[in-house]
């Protein structure tokens, strides 16, 4: 058994449950009024997107799908939000009066997307599978440190910059406050 | 077995709805959870080429791990620059932050 497809065996409706589920919930993320529920329906959306990775045969990035984005980015946008809310007054409206020219600019989108996926793959065979031969999370850990080292090692230091600026920049300035 | 064209529009359909997330929303935390969903459909979009094309190997998803680690490195620096924005006027609303417009 040299592909990880022919042990996995994940019949195909399980993504077009799990593509409907990103929907849904991406948009009421979109529409939903209270902004704590767009957090909680953002939570679902990248679940749903690491089952779709689950899907496409990358179960590590389904993982770190998961312990990234709705471990980290989710709670990191809950503090945010509950650290910049008023208790006194009414939330305010949702959405701008954008709409109509904003969803006329998406149709325009999925339409030239769409002929662009039906003209271009149009005669792909469907169910060719990757070779890869490994598991998944040998075949990247390997191409991180051999073929990808820079890009990994300026990441973390991306990161390192990252963490120092959103410090500096969401410090409270206790000096400025006093001198008013 | 699933076609690739299918999952490529349902990327497509992903980042139609964070662009509409984005262009249509008030709040500034709202604007920040749509560029979420435009970076994971692009997301989608790599992983997919990774298995349905033999000859990138796995590259794609090298790709999405960078990927995600820029994504939640803006996050956290996007979200500092909405608290000292908070602090300083008071409101999270994107009306109330336009000085540098015409």
């Amino acid at each position: 058994m040299n592909f990880p497809s022919e042990a996995l065996q994940l019949p195909a409706i399980w993504f077009y449950v799990f593509a409907a589920l990103v929907i849904v919930a991406a948009l009421a993320v979109v529409l939903a009024r209270n902004i704590v529920h767009c957090a909680m329906y953002l939570a679902v959306t990248f679940i749903a997107v690491a089952g779709i990775y689950v899907m496409l045969e990358s179960d590590f990035l389904a993982m770190v799908q998961i312990l990234i984005y709705v471990g980290a980015v989710t709670v990191l946008i809950l503090f945010a939000i509950m650290l910049s809310r008023k208790y006194t007054g009414a939330d305010f409206q949702a959405r701008n009066r954008q709409s109509i020219p904003a969803m006329l600019v998406i149709i325009i989108f999925l339409v030239v997307i769409g002929r662009v996926i039906a003209c271009t793959w149009g005669g792909f065979k469907a169910g060719q599978t990757s070779a890869w031969g490994v598991s998944n999370v040998k075949a990247i850990g390997v191409s991180l440190l051999r073929d990808y080292v820079l890009p990994f090692e300026v990441a973390s230091v991306l990161l390192l910059v990252a963490l120092v600026g959103a410090i500096i920049i969401a410090r409270k300035d206790n000096d400025r406050d006093e001198r008013g | 077995m699933v076609p690739l064209e299918h999952v490529l529009l349902l990327a497509a359909a992903l980042f139609g709805i964070g662009l509409y997330g984005v262009l249509v929303r008030r709040n500034m935390i709202g604007i920040l959870m749509g560029i979420e969903l435009m970076l994971n459909a692009a997301n989608i979009n790599l992983v997919a080429f990774s298995r349905y094309l033999p000859h990138g190997g796995v590259a794609g998803q090298i790709f999405v791990v960078f990927t995600i680690t820029v994504a939640a490195a803006e996050a956290a620096v996007a979200l500092a620059i909405v608290l000292a924005i908070y602090r300083q006027r008071g409101s999270v609303k994107m009306d109330d932050v336009h000085i540098m417009k015409w």
